[in-house]
């Protein structure tokens, strides 16, 4: 039987085995097979990818969408529609004209209105509050301190010594504690006579920015009354 | 030549590759297929089914094994799988063999001795039970050294050899019976 066994493929491959030659037709059909794979996978890959392409992009477009939606709703409410825009432009036209037509009217270029001007009488900020002064000042115990240009670190601040209440620069007939410093405290400053120096927040132009920080004001002359 | 590596390690590119493999083992494969399913329309599509498998595994083989014995080992389990899911039954498979059987007694009449003893060997190996057969082709078929069947089969040495043992024991009986019978 071993003898036999030794020669098991030949015996084979002339008997039950005779016809198992692979023909060229069967390794082409292995191939084609192959190949139709191949085609439907790239398919099915391109698919996956147009869609994955697509769902990105819209991604991204609501993404960018919604950021300028946060950002428009965080511009301030003065930022009129265009509705509300014709209203105010009608509005002034309608101003315009009705001041156009008023006695009161003085046009810069027009010669008779400047010698109206100048006999107009001058605005009465009142009996009690004189003209205020043209430079930056803080008014603290009755006294216009004048800012020096000058400006002193937070830690140099001494206790508050007064406050701000109300500050602006345009005509009033009530009397201001500045006319350039935000409403706040007046601080006295170590070592410094608060008699003769303060310091109070605020901002000056200096090697042409702006800087913030505690500008010197330097004791100037009365408020008269 | 190590048939299994030769002219096959430089080959970059996966379908010509496949085309090598097919070429080398087709045949081979389509035969092994058969001892498993004993047809012939059932060991093409065995054997396609093989080479398609091979090709979408080409880039996981590491060539740890030879191209040989994956391919064997994927052979027998696409064989295996044939015979369980496929129309083949046990009756059928009989019947299959005693077609095969006839055909070749009206061609042993008319050819020497030597190939009726070809004859009576190849059914006596066909009729063994699919664990003792598969161990004799792929050992005195397939000519493959003990290791290389424990590394296609997953079995341990000595039940390889206890199986190729039992198996020539049932084979010499077979034969015999064939001896007696015809």
């Amino acid at each position: 039987m071993d003898e036999r066994l030794l020669h098991l493929k030949e015996s084979m491959d002339r008997t039950v085995l005779k016809n198992g030659e692979f023909r060229p037709d069967e390794k082409q059909k292995i191939l084609q097979t192959i190949r139709i794979q191949n085609l439907k996978r790239k398919r099915r890959r391109r698919r996956w990818g147009a869609g994955f392409a697509v769902a990105v992009s819209l991604c991204l477009l609501f993404g960018v969408g919604w950021f300028i939606f946060a950002q428009l709703q965080d511009q301030p409410k003065f930022s009129a529609s265009k509705s509300s825009l014709k209203m105010d432009v009608l509005d002034a036209n309608k101003n315009k004209k009705a001041l156009d037509n008023s006695a009161d009217t003085v046009h810069p270029f027009d010669k008779n209105d400047i010698e109206r001007f100048k006999t107009m009488p001058k605005r009465d900020n009142g009996p009690d509050v004189q003209a205020a002064p043209h430079y930056t000042y803080v008014v603290l115990n009755n006294f216009y301190y004048k800012e020096t240009g000058e400006m002193v670190s937070k830690d140099k601040l001494g206790q508050e010594i007064g406050r701000i209440k109300r500050a602006g620069d345009l005509p009033s007939d009530q009397p201001r504690n500045s006319n350039g410093i935000p409403p706040g405290a007046i601080y006295a400053i170590h070592g410094e006579d608060p008699a003769i120096y303060v310091a109070a927040k605020g901002s000056i132009a200096r090697n042409g920015k702006m800087e913030t920080g505690y500008l010197i004001f330097k004791r100037f002359e009365p408020v008269k009354r | 030549m190590d048939e299994t590596l030769f002219g096959f390690e430089h080959i970059d590119d996966k379908q010509l590759l496949l085309e090598h493999l097919i070429d080398q083992f087709g045949e081979r494969v389509k035969k092994l297929a058969f001892t498993y399913v004993k047809d012939w329309a059932i060991a093409e599509d065995v054997a396609q089914e093989v080479f398609i498998s091979v090709y979408k595994n080409l880039d996981r083989f590491r060539g740890d094994a030879s191209y040989k014995t994956w391919i064997y080992k994927i052979t027998m389990n696409k064989s295996k799988d044939a015979i369980k899911t496929r129309f083949l039954r046990p009756t059928k498979l009989l019947g299959k063999l005693k077609l095969q059987n006839e055909a070749y007694e009206q061609s042993a009449e008319e050819n020497v001795f030597e190939e009726i003893g070809d004859i009576r060997l190849s059914e006596a190996v066909m009729k063994l039970p699919v664990k003792y057969r598969e161990v004799i082709m792929l050992y005195y078929y397939e000519n493959l050294k003990l290791e290389e069947i424990k590394s296609v089969t997953k079995l341990n040495l000595s039940t390889i050899k206890t199986r190729l043992r039992r198996a020539k024991a049932m084979l010499r009986d077979l034969y015999e019976e064939g001896v007696n019978h015809g």
